[in-house]
């Protein structure tokens, strides 16, 4: 009896201890990690994680976006001997492994933050206004990310004729599930109704434009009408943010991508001012964005891996050497011996911001599409493309007069668009528009706008039995 | 007559019976062997008694009286006072004897007159009647005789009683006494003398007109009798249905090696021990019955004297340094006794959700009596790559260069050469740099161990060591301090404390990364024509930091320094002889550091550069077992009972910051987090024997783990097991004699293992709230989800069956065993890329299934064993094992959602871990020298399309050797002795990483000798294609692109370990106070023979994912060759 009272004392210890599952939760302890039930419980929970979502799209127009587009497109050259992802993405054979994995990541990265939001927003005690404003936001960034995926990784709009063509997953909440891509004709539709509700409910200022506005949304709602060929909606919103935003033209070039003062021979230049959203650094913190353009960075301490085309720069940039742009955004190295190359010097600062949408690219798409849309506007085009000349050179000596033709304008806006908004990554989405748009003889760098290298491939692992890789070129 | 306690010299007999009690297990299993010899005189001589309530004593002296029996015993074994009531008419003395001892605990050894009574060793003897009868008539006395005189003791030197004596051919002899002395008349024509025991080896001297004869009878062990921990518990080997494999200190000792584990290299069925690179103090890669996980570690269980012990190396926050660093290298190998590896699911089921890769339970040493016994031993090596690299030297380099540069269209002078160099200026150097960083490494190790009591009740065993171990690299050597105190105090005969503690400090001196300026730029990134100075003194950097290993290695000082303590305590209590319990508590703790300095010669900024990283691993560790054992009639039961809880806590921290000696340096902490998990488990085993030939056991495990998710807090891990000791069947023994087949045992288990080693609180969904400076946006701070729950994680469950047969034959000269296993691993752990549309890029879930299947047979032969130790012996050990590993089931997950190891490694459906998946490389076009692949459906085709839809990579080779195994053959003749361990491999392929880099690609990378079988010219027959300055030559876009061109087969025999070595005798040592001396050499790699062409096939390359380790360990990649060691050993005690 003994041994049998030891054995089932041994029972109850351990079924006391198995009643103690307990012991059995440990929570990370880490001050840095918070479990996902005591995450959001505050406005300034909410406003943090919408925050991270801002903060994730530096990850896609933080110059990776930009970047994988130019080297699509006719401006760039790129280093000899390098093997990485972007020679796959220049060369126009993007494959499953080399790709831009990051624009594609992040953006999803961004949109799940915002939908986390919106899912979570009504179980927090917050002021109606302020509400609708934060979903306004979310609102925006989704439709932003969603834009840059689609022209990315699809056709272009009008690639088909009812747009059915491969878009990319639309993905408007957090469920964890596969899903098959949308077309791009759904896509371009939840962009617009995402940028139309940011439209109404944002603040016509907030955050010195780094975080999202009306107009902000309305100067997206313009690129994504221009990308579609609606070219009178892109008119009126263009004209709507230039005329009624109260920006203006930033007196010089240089201080496009300034993140604070800067002097140049006792002249001082402040940062941007005409930028309607913007992706911001913060030196005091030592937090930049826009680091994944360092592959243009071209000093004495950086070979850049991206450069400008050659032919383009003799022929085309440097045609008028009284251009401000010339010295303000080139450099030439080793100049005249075989290995001469011709860097960007643009994005040379660690600490810069970003401008997504300003008066300048703004009054571009108002150019081109006062003279696309039903009733041409001559005038207005004129206007703002005489704007740019006379930044560039200083005076009105090439300035357009009124007598040019309708023609040789929108090629005059074309070429100064080029010039002006050069490894920003707008050229070659107006290739794909224009040719879409059905501009005869347009070339690529060789290719069809619609060569199946134009479009970049997804990343290996989306590969599934819903998802529909992209056509790879032979 | 002589019995023990009239000597009453406890000590003296306490081990004599020690002895007897373990050949009395011995007996067992030959005794029946001889039970069929007629004429015995047990058999002829029949008694009878009439006694009532007589003590045990009195029938003792009894049968004496009416007998020629003597009896030999220890007193306090047989209680001789117990009254006992006899009736017996005309009956063999064991019919007596099995009456007399019916009940108790002891046994009996008849050996002709001499009857020894012993206690049976274990409950499961108990009811065993053991006899043995040797073939003798009585002695009958002659004429013209001489009276010789000797002594026999055992290999101790101690004496042994009852020994029989006989002179050879006749039927003259007698025994031993107490003393183990003897003294018999023997005709003068008599030659040999012949000397046997139960259990120990007949030894036939001959007389030669000697008067006084000294024999050492050594013991004939065929290990049944051997003792095998099962985990909490031990066993008779005899009677384990288990699939255990054994290596004792013995097998340990004769080796030259660093951690333990690399003992078992070669040694055991089923065990694959690959060990590290040549660097010093590097970790092994070890797997148990093949490899059952993907992103899980699948390195084993190891339980150091029942405790689980922390030993996940990538814990440490260790970059590699191109070694896999090695927390098991604190414990000293000396200091261990015996290594297990439990296998099946009937050993290592009760483990649980930590069982299924297999379990390694090391015993150390432990006090062995009262009596002091000191040793001493020292090791002296000598350290040199097993291969050198075949790399070339500046004038092949050039022409080669320039073969490439004219193939490619060019003429004249080669251009742009690598390093900044001109054609004229690479021409004067020639830099040999493996030979720079490379020198004959010193290895030495002291041991100093004593065993004493202190007082009657309390033991001692305690250790002392040192090991500087310097590897062939330059700057790179292993260090370890360690000492081990362990204590064992038997306050009464119900309750022993035991006592252990060990210290242990290790400190590595690290040289760089292969890959950047370390070892393998010399074999790579580092040209001959590159000189290490520049004209003004200055290292050479004209090429990077990469391409100077010499500067790296002299501007750069990294080290790895590990403290480690393990502390445990138990308590043992036995209230009555059937029923014990015991208490243990343990701390096992360890810091890692991870120190180094940088030059500012080597850095862009102005400033040298210093960090250190430290780890601190806390693992807390209590047990209680209750192990209840009795028998009713032929039923035999144990039952053990048991609570077992783990905790372990990281923590860590990392400060680096540019050094300035002139001001207070910033300090710059990276806190690595806390890291904790638990484990709660209740566990239970019942082994069960019928009539000592059926065997049956069940065990059961509950474990609880933090890191298993809220639906899956505890796993049940049951198992069943079979055995049946066939040879003790009669019908059996009608087939086979027993002089052949001494034993024969069938096995078969089946159950459920697991494996939890997965990174902690991944069943959790988490935000991240970073506080640091520049995770802030637009000045406000963030916070992101960065996992999502998954509560339904869980173990990896193993299906395990084992069926296995062990035979001994010829009384132990050949013993065998052969199993066949198959594992069925189902909710393998996959870190799968869930789909990135969700914002999440990966979670840990139960998705694949996974099949091990194989076969494992060893065999082990006396070939020759003489009648002494000087005799000459040899014996052999041969083990070999199969493995036939596949996936079976991915869940319908693509070979990408999965992602690959290292160097396009895969995990595919249907294929084994980690195949190669590449494109297939068919042949060289003899016309114009280029490369010509496989697509898809096996055309040749130029061009090279690597992935997607189109895309030409297909399996083309495993990493899994088909078998692998080891010979060992040990000669010994007069106190010397060569022992020779051969290990081998077939069937794996090496995917050579560097290989693509150093042949036939003409960039910044060295060139091998191997790859001048290359295309020159139109109908060139070559093995690799013409040379080239840029890789779209060969068809890709990209310049290193993985074809099958590199993968080549890995199989190989290598003499791991040759060992020379002499006894000295004991005359010599007689005047020197040394019980026993042993000198020997050995050799560590000396040999290899093989068809890889690159260094070393047999590679364990460094990865700090234990995906990588998995997958990928033999994708070498610069990884520098084992060492070659010659050593000189020198082993006393007193």
């Amino acid at each position: 009896m003994k041994n049998n009272k030891s054995i089932i004392l041994l029972i109850i210890i351990g079924l006391l201890l198995n009643a103690c599952e307990d012991i059995l939760e440990i929570n990370p302890s880490s001050s840095e990690e918070v479990l996902e039930a005591n995450a959001l419980k505050t406005e300034s929970d909410i406003e943090e994680l919408l925050n991270s979502a801002y903060d994730a799209l530096s990850g896609i127009y933080g110059g990776t976006f930009q970047r994988s587009v130019d080297l699509l497109g006719d401006d760039m050259t790129f280093k000899p001997g390098v093997t990485s992802n972007l020679v796959n993405i220049y060369k126009r054979f993007s494959t499953v492994y080399f790709t831009d994995h990051d624009t594609y990541t992040n953006s999803y990265v961004s949109i799940m933050r915002v939908n986390t939001v919106l899912e979570n927003i009504d179980n927090i005690s917050i002021p109606g206004d302020k509400k609708k404003e934060l979903m306004a936001e979310c609102f925006f960034i989704r439709a932003i990310c969603h834009f840059a995926l689609v022209r990315l990784y699809s056709q272009p709009y009008n690639y088909t004729s009812d747009n059915l063509h491969k878009g990319i997953v639309l993905k408007t909440n957090t469920k964890i599930e596969l899903l098959a891509r949308n077309t791009v004709e759904e896509v371009y539709k939840q962009i617009e109704s995402d940028l139309k509700t940011a439209e109404n409910d944002l603040p016509a200022t907030n955050s010195d434009f780094a975080r999202a506005t009306k107009w902000a949304a309305k100067a997206f709602l313009a690129q994504l009408y221009f990308q579609k060929h609606d070219y009178d909606n892109a008119f009126t919103m263009s004209n709507d943010v230039v005329s009624n935003s109260g920006l203006q033209l930033d007196p010089s070039h240089y201080q496009r991508f300034l993140s604070t003062s800067d002097t140049i021979d006792s002249e001082i230049y402040f940062p941007s001012s005409e930028a309607l959203f913007k992706l911001v650094s913060t030196p005091g913190r030592n937090k930049t964005v826009g680091g994944y353009f360092d592959e243009y960075k071209a000093d004495e301490s950086n070979i850049p891996n991206i450069r400008i085309d050659p032919d383009l720069y003799y022929d085309v940039i440097s045609a008028n050497s009284q251009d401000k742009r010339l010295h303000l955004w080139y450099k030439i190295f080793n100049a005249n011996q075989d290995n001469e190359y011709i860097g960007c010097t643009k994005f040379n600062k660690s600490f810069k911001n970003i401008p997504l949408a300003y008066i300048t690219e703004q009054k571009f798409i108002r150019a081109e599409s006062a003279l696309l849309k039903q009733s041409v506007n001559k005038t207005i085009a004129i206007e703002d493309l005489n704007d740019f000349r006379e930044r560039a050179f200083g005076d009105e000596s090439r300035n357009v007069s009124s007598d040019i033709s309708e023609e040789n304008l929108l090629i005059a806006i074309h070429k100064e668009k080029r010039l002006e908004l050069i490894c920003e990554g707008f050229r070659t989405q107006d290739l794909k528009r224009r040719g879409s748009g059905g501009e005869s003889g347009l070339l690529v760098r060789g290719v069809s706008w619609d060569y199946p290298g134009m479009v970049l491939q997804i990343t290996a692992s989306e590969a599934n039995e819903l998802f529909e890789l992209n056509e790879e070129p032979q | 007559m002589n019995y023990y306690e009239e000597k009453g010299d406890f000590l003296k007999y306490l081990r004599k019976t020690m002895r007897i009690m373990r050949l009395s297990l011995f007996l067992i299993v030959i005794s029946t062997a001889m039970a069929f010899s007629a004429n015995s005189y047990s058999q002829n001589t029949k008694l009878s008694l009439d006694l009532n309530k007589a003590t045990v004593k009195e029938v003792l002296k009894a049968i004496e009286d009416q007998s020629e029996y003597l009896f030999f015993y220890q007193k306090k074994h047989v209680d001789l006072n117990r009254q006992v009531t006899l009736h017996v008419t005309e009956q063999e003395v064991e019919t007596i004897l099995n009456q007399l001892f019916a009940g108790t605990d002891n046994i009996y050894v008849i050996n002709d007159r001499q009857i020894v009574i012993g206690v049976a060793p274990r409950r499961e003897l108990e009811k065993q009647a053991v006899r043995l009868n040797v073939n003798m008539k009585p002695v009958i006395d002659q004429p013209q005789q001489k009276e010789i005189t000797g002594k026999v003791t055992d290999t101790d030197r101690l004496p042994l009683p009852g020994v029989s004596v006989i002179v050879k051919g006749t039927t003259i002899g007698t025994v031993t006494n107490a003393d183990g002395e003897f003294s018999l008349n023997i005709p003068l024509n008599a030659e040999t003398l012949q000397f046997s025991f139960v259990g120990m080896k007949t030894q036939e001297i001959p007389i030669e007109g000697k008067t006084v004869i000294l024999v050492i009878l050594e013991e004939e062990t065929i290990g049944l009798e051997e003792v095998v921990a099962i985990g909490y518990g031990v066993q008779n080997k005899r009677d384990v249905v288990g699939s255990i494999s054994k290596v004792g200190s013995e097998d340990i000792a004769g080796k030259q090696i660093v951690s333990f584990e690399q003992a078992l290299q070669g040694q055991a069925a089923g065990v694959s021990v690959t060990q590290g690179t040549g660097m010093a103090g590097s970790g092994s890669v070890v797997r148990i019955r093949g490899m059952a996980s993907i992103n899980a570690s699948g390195d084993p269980l190891y339980v150091v004297d029942g405790i689980p012990i922390s030993q996940d190396m990538f814990g440490l926050n260790a970059t590699t340094w191109g070694m896999n660093p090695n927390p098991l290298s604190s414990i000293n190998p000396n200091d261990i006794e015996s290594i297990e590896v439990l296998k099946d699911a009937a050993a290592s089921g009760i483990y649980g959700s930590r069982g299924s890769n297999g379990v390694i339970i090391i015993t150390t040493k432990k006090a062995k009596g009262t009596q002091l016994e000191i040793n001493f031993s020292t090791k002296h090596g000598l350290s040199t790559p097993a291969n050198n690299p075949n790399v070339v030297g500046t004038e092949n380099w050039m022409q080669m260069y320039q073969e490439a540069w004219e193939n490619d269209g060019n003429t004249g002078v080669p251009q742009n050469l690598p390093g900044n160099l001109t054609w004229e200026h690479a021409k004067l150097n020639n830099t040999d740099w493996w030979k720079e960083i490379t020198h004959v490494g010193y290895k030495q190790e002291y041991n100093l161990s004593a065993s004493f009591g202190v007082t009657e009740k309390l033991k001692a065993y305690i250790s002392g060591s040192y090991n500087n171990n310097e590897s062939y690299i330059k700057r790179n050597a292993f260090n370890r301090y360690n000492g081990k105190i362990n204590l064992l105090y038997n306050p009464t005969p119900k309750l022993t404390l035991t006592a252990s503690t060990m210290l242990a400090n290790t400190k590595t001196d690290l040289v760089g990364d292969p890959w950047s300026g370390g070892t393998g730029a010399a074999m790579g990134t580092a040209l001959p024509i590159y000189p290490i100075r520049n004209e003004d003194g200055t290292y050479f950097k004209g090429a990077g930091n990469d391409a100077n290993p010499v500067m790296v290695s002299d501007l750069m000082d990294v080290f790895n320094d590990e403290t480690r303590t393990i502390n445990s305590l138990s308590i043992n209590y036995v209230p009555i002889k059937k029923l014990s319990f015991s208490v243990s508590g343990a701390i096992d703790y360890l810091k890692f550091i991870n120190d180094g300095f940088q030059d500012k010669y080597l850095r862009s900024v102005d400033g040298d550069y210093i960090w250190k990283s430290q780890t601190n691993i806390f693992n807390y560790n209590y047990s209680a077992i209750g192990t209840y054992n009795t028998s009713i009639e032929e039923n035999e039961i144990v039952f053990m009972l048991g609570n077992e809880m783990q905790y372990s806590k990281t923590t860590g921290e990392r400060n680096e910051y540019d050094y300035d000696p002139e001001s207070t340096n910033p300090e710059n902490l990276i806190d690595y987090g806390i890291q904790e998990w638990r484990f709660l488990s209740f566990f239970g085993r019942l082994n069960y024997k019928y009539k000592d030939r059926y065997i049956a056991q069940v065990s059961l495990r509950f474990d609880g783990s933090s890191r298993f998710g809220a639906n899956n807090k505890f796993g049940t891990f049951p198992t069943f097991a079979l055995g049946w000791i066939a040879s003790e069947e009669k019908f059996i023994k009608e087939i086979i004699s027993e002089d052949v087949l001494s034993f024969l045992k069938f096995k078969a288990s089946y159950g459920y293992t697991g494996n939890s080693n997965i990174p902690n609180y991944e069943h959790l969904g988490t935000y991240v709230t970073p506080t640091n400076n520049s995770s802030y946006y637009n000045n406000m701070p963030v916070r992101y989800p960065s996992r999502y729950s998954n509560p339904d994680l869980k173990w990896e469950i193993t299906k395990n069956l084992d069926l296995a047969v062990e035979a001994q034959f010829w009384g132990g000269r050949v013993a065998a065993e052969l199993a066949y296993f198959l594992k069925r691993s189902e909710d393998v752990f996959i870190n799968v890329n869930i789909s990135q549309t969700t914002g999440f890029r990966d979670q840990w879930q139960n998705i694949a299934k996974i099949r091990n299947e194989g076969l494992e047979f060893n065999i082990t032969t006396r070939n020759f064993v003489g009648n002494s130790l000087r005799d000459f012996r040899w014996t052999t050990k041969f083990n070999i094992s199969t493995i036939d590993n596949k996936i079976t089931d991915l869940g319908g997950l693509t070979s990408e959602e999965i992602g690959g190891g290292a160097n396009d490694t895969r995990i595919l459906l249907g294929y084994p871990i980690g195949t190669m998946r590449m494109v297939r490389f068919s042949r060289i076009d003899t016309e114009d020298g280029r490369p010509i692949y496989l697509d898809r459906e096996g055309n040749e085709t130029k061009t090279y399309i690597f992935a997607g839809e189109n895309g030409y990579a297909m399996p083309a080779g495993k990493l899994i050797p088909d078998f692998t195994g080891g010979i060992t053959n040990t000669f010994e003749y007069k106190g010397f002795s060569l022992s020779a361990l051969f290990i081998f491999s077939y069937g794996a392929k090496l995917y050579d990483a560097a290989a693509k880099r150093q042949m036939t690609l003409m960039s910044n990378w060295n060139f091998r000798t191997d790859g001048f079988d290359r295309w020159q010219k139109p109908g060139d027959d070559a093995k690799y294609p013409r040379l080239t300055l840029d890789g779209n030559n060969w068809g890709a876009s990209e310049q290193w692109f993985n074809t099958s061109m590199w993968i080549y087969d890995a199989s190989y025999i290598r003499l791991k370990n040759l060992s020379f070595s002499y006894d000295i005798p004991s005359k010599f040592l007689k005047k020197t106070h040394l019980s026993s001396a042993r000198i020997s050499v050995t050799g560590t790699n000396l040999l290899t023979f093989t068809n890889f062409p690159g260094i070393d096939p047999e590679v364990a390359r460094d990865f700090n994912d234990a995906r990588d380790r998995n997958m990928s360990p033999n994708a070498t990649y610069l990884t520098i060759p084992q060492e070659k060691i010659y050593s000189l050993d020198l082993n006393i005690s007193f």
